[in-house]
């Protein structure tokens, strides 16, 4: 009876010891390598505007950015009167919406990314079948299962509000005549369907470009507004501060061991920073990381798919709207390789505690089971994953889970961007 | 007409194949083919019998070129030849109706990236696969035909069994995941010792100082080149061009030669994510080469064919990010 006692003593003392051990082992001393890896990723080595964007020349501007404010939460720009940006990009969720695909007029193919931070990035969505912000914007509001208009019912709508009229006439300079209902027929539902683009080849070519181009400046005034979503310093950062700072009292207590445990690994052997690097700890480059497809749909072939759509963009940097067709390196010599077959932008990690759930189709509902993911680094369904087996323990996924944690802050914003505009409905 | 349907791992040789994955020969043409049960089996692969009913998922993957120029369909029949695993392609042949016995049909298909189609099975059973590519101008149709069974996870192995098997494969894995921390270590880590070491002979750290003429170079049996970047230093993530500048040994400027770029990480074994191109020769013997971006840290080389006459020359500029 005695040795029971003893035994079971022995055994508790032996877990807790070892999960005090795995948990508050202290980490103080960074080696120089490190040192120079935690800073590549510090919030303040991420310049503070977000890169310039000459094909959109209002990109900076205050009034397109008040405008683009009012756009992204007005609910009339969608067909049903109840679909705004907003919607699927939730504010109070990091710009996300915590669906695994997100629900607008109808049930979208993919995940709604954060907006914090993309404006840094050169391609937009998982696929990176847009190459600018501003024309991003204009996708959702023509998809069926997202806002579900058109171009023609959005121009209507601008021009024929005397509030909105008069914000882009302060921007743009013109507000066309599209008044003539023969000219320029009343289009509904998403442009692309039958009705609508019988409706459209009807139309001048000229009359064309003059709604394309009142489309395409809505696009720029939403652009201008996002690039105002910046991450703020998450607990993470604090912590780099006061490493560079010197301060090791303070440091020490910024993160716990177990936080800094992961950090190690973060920038070490679990190769997060291959993609997740940077200050918005993304590259956002494209790679396969062999992700199931969802159910009932066949595997997603990713960027493969979305570079030949930029490449046919009419609103792509190349073309008529674009406000500089000389600032097109990007698209003019990104990789079309098969390489790129079933691979989806890296994602910033910032926020990534309200992002949930994670994948380009939400195949990922936690943090941990994205790190088992990649831990196993299954073979992918199409194309190759480029993720090697990590052969962590799982103590140390937990440690890595804890560091992950420490990336969500509130972005670096004024509060009234943030929530819909005072003056509007 | 050459007709081979691979099943197992010991019949692909070894030599480039993956183990766990199939290999069909569709004619002269190979491809892989693996089945997906995402929903039920998550990633794991199936090359002949589906464990299950519902969601599969076939991934054909080219590995002949000739493939992508095919028009490529593929069909799922009942199999009632009663010859089960050993169907072939006469059996398939002399089935009257087979639209008759049809279950899935995917029409047919030109390059497409991947062909993967999607069939959810409802009921179990024996199953043939077809496989038919078209010649776009010879009209010659070349088929692959494999029998396959679905949803045959059987309820009649006694427990006693499937209890042996579970501890054999627990204790197989505790001894495979020993055998794995404990051996390979030594000499992962020695090999990233020669790494460190390897690495040390390498160009500085791009970063560590701005590139100006002489600081990225490469150089082949007759030419040196040097590297001017429009970014200064170079950093990840950000696209940017190079100017290059093409002499020889004896220092005399290289004018009007072809360049050709391409590039990768070799310790990643992964390209460029961009297709950068010389376009202009600036001033003579000066190639702006546009498109240069790096989406990681660490070791990366750009190979630099040169091409001038009839002659043809390759170099190698690295740099570590």
């Amino acid at each position: 009876m005695i040795s029971t006692i003893f035994l079971f003593v022995f055994a508790m003392l032996s877990a807790g010891s070892f999960l005090l051990w795995i948990n508050f082992v202290p980490i103080n001393d960074w080696s120089k390598i490190e040192l120079d890896e935690i800073n590549s990723l510090w919030i303040e080595n991420l310049p503070e505007s977000p890169p310039a964007d000459p094909t959109n020349l209002v990109a900076d501007r205050k009034e397109a950015r008040t405008l683009g404010h009012q756009l992204f939460f007005d609910q009339r720009l969608s067909s049903n009167g109840e679909v705004s940006c907003a919607t699927c990009h939730d504010p109070s969720l990091a710009f996300t919406d915590g669906l695994k695909t997100s629900r607008a007029i109808g049930i979208s193919a993919r995940n709604a990314p954060s907006l914090i931070g993309v404006s840094y990035s050169p391609w937009l969505y998982w696929d990176g079948r847009k190459d600018s912000q501003w024309s991003q914007a204009l996708s959702p509001l023509e998809d069926q299962v997202e806002h579900g208009g058109n171009r023609m019912f959005y121009a209507k709508l601008i021009l024929n509000d005397a509030d909105y009229r008069r914000s882009y006439k302060a921007i743009f300079g013109k507000t066309p005549d599209i008044n003539d209902s023969d000219r320029f027929p009343d289009m509904y539902g998403p442009f692309e369907t039958p009705e609508n683009i019988a409706l459209w080849s009807g139309m001048t070519k000229s009359d064309q470009f003059t709604i394309s181009e009142v489309f395409a400046n809505l696009g720029k005034a939403l652009a201008a507004y996002q690039r105002l979503l910046k991450p703020g310093a998450s607990r993470f950062d604090e912590y780099v501060k006061s490493l560079n700072s010197n301060q090791k009292d303070t440091s020490s207590n910024i993160l716990t061991s177990q936080e800094k445990l992961g950090l190690k690994l973060f920038i070490g052997k679990a190769n997060c920073t291959n993609c997740h690097n940077g200050p918005l700890l993304a590259n956002n480059a494209f790679h396969n990381t062999g992700l199931l497809s969802s159910p009932g749909k066949l595997p997603d072939l990713g960027r493969k798919r979305g570079i030949d759509v930029v490449r046919q963009d009419p609103f792509n940097c190349l073309n008529a709207f674009s406000d500089d067709n000389n600032a097109c390196m990007e698209l003019l010599y990104a990789s079309s390789t098969r390489e790129l077959v079933g691979s989806f932008r890296t994602p910033s990690l910032r926020n990534l505690k309200l992002t949930a759930p994670y994948g380009h189709a939400g195949q990922q509902q936690s943090l941990a089971e994205v790190l088992n993911h990649y831990n196993e680094a299954p073979d992918a369904m199409i194309g190759h994953n480029e993720a090697k087996p990590l052969e962590l323990w799982s103590w140390e996924l937990w440690q890595l889970e804890a560091f992950l944690e420490t990336l969500d802050a509130p972005p670096k914003i004024e509060g009234k961007w943030l929530a819909p505009p005072k003056n509007n409905s | 007409m050459l007709l081979i349907w691979t099943g197992h791992t010991h019949s692909h040789g070894g030599v480039v194949l993956e183990e766990d994955i199939c290999l069909i020969k569709v004619g002269f043409f190979q491809a892989h083919f693996t089945v997906f049960q995402p929903q039920t089996k998550g990633h794991k692969q199936f090359c002949e019998d589906l464990p299950d009913l519902g969601e599969s998922i076939f991934v054909l993957e080219y590995l002949h070129d000739g493939l992508e120029k095919m028009e490529v369909d593929f069909r799922i029949v009942e199999n009632l030849t009663g010859n089960g695993p050993f169907t072939n392609q006469s059996d398939v042949e002399s089935i009257e109706d087979i639209n008759a016995i049809t279950v899935f049909y995917q029409p047919p298909l030109q390059n497409p990236d991947v062909f993967a189609v999607l069939h959810d099975f409802s009921v179990e059973g024996e199953f043939i696969g077809i496989v038919t590519a078209k010649h776009p101008e010879s009209e010659k149709v070349y088929t692959a035909v494999f029998p396959f069974e679905a949803g045959f996870t059987s309820s009649d192995i006694n427990d006693l069994a499937v209890l042996f098997v579970v501890l054999t494969i627990f204790f197989g894995w505790l001894g495979y995941l020993a055998f794995k921390r404990s051996k390979p270590k030594p000499i992962f880590t020695s090999f990233i010792l020669f790494l460190l070491v390897d690495l040390s002979l390498l160009p500085e750290k791009a970063s560590a100082q701005p590139a100006g003429w002489s600081e990225l170079t490469g150089q082949s049996e007759t030419y040196a080149v040097n590297v001017n970047a429009s970014i200064k230093p170079i950093i990840i993530n950000q696209i940017h061009s190079w100017t290059l500048k093409l002499e020889t040994h004896d220092s005399s400027l290289v004018e009007k030669a072809k360049l050709t770029v391409t590039g990768g990480m070799p310790l990643h074994d992964h390209g460029l994510p961009t297709q950068p191109r010389v376009v202009a020769e600036k001033e003579p013997g000066h190639y702006q080469i546009d498109g240069i971006k790096f989406h990681m840290r660490g070791y990366w080389e750009l190979t630099i064919t040169i091409e001038k006459e009839d002659t043809r020359e390759t170099l190698i500029v690295g740099l570590n990010l």
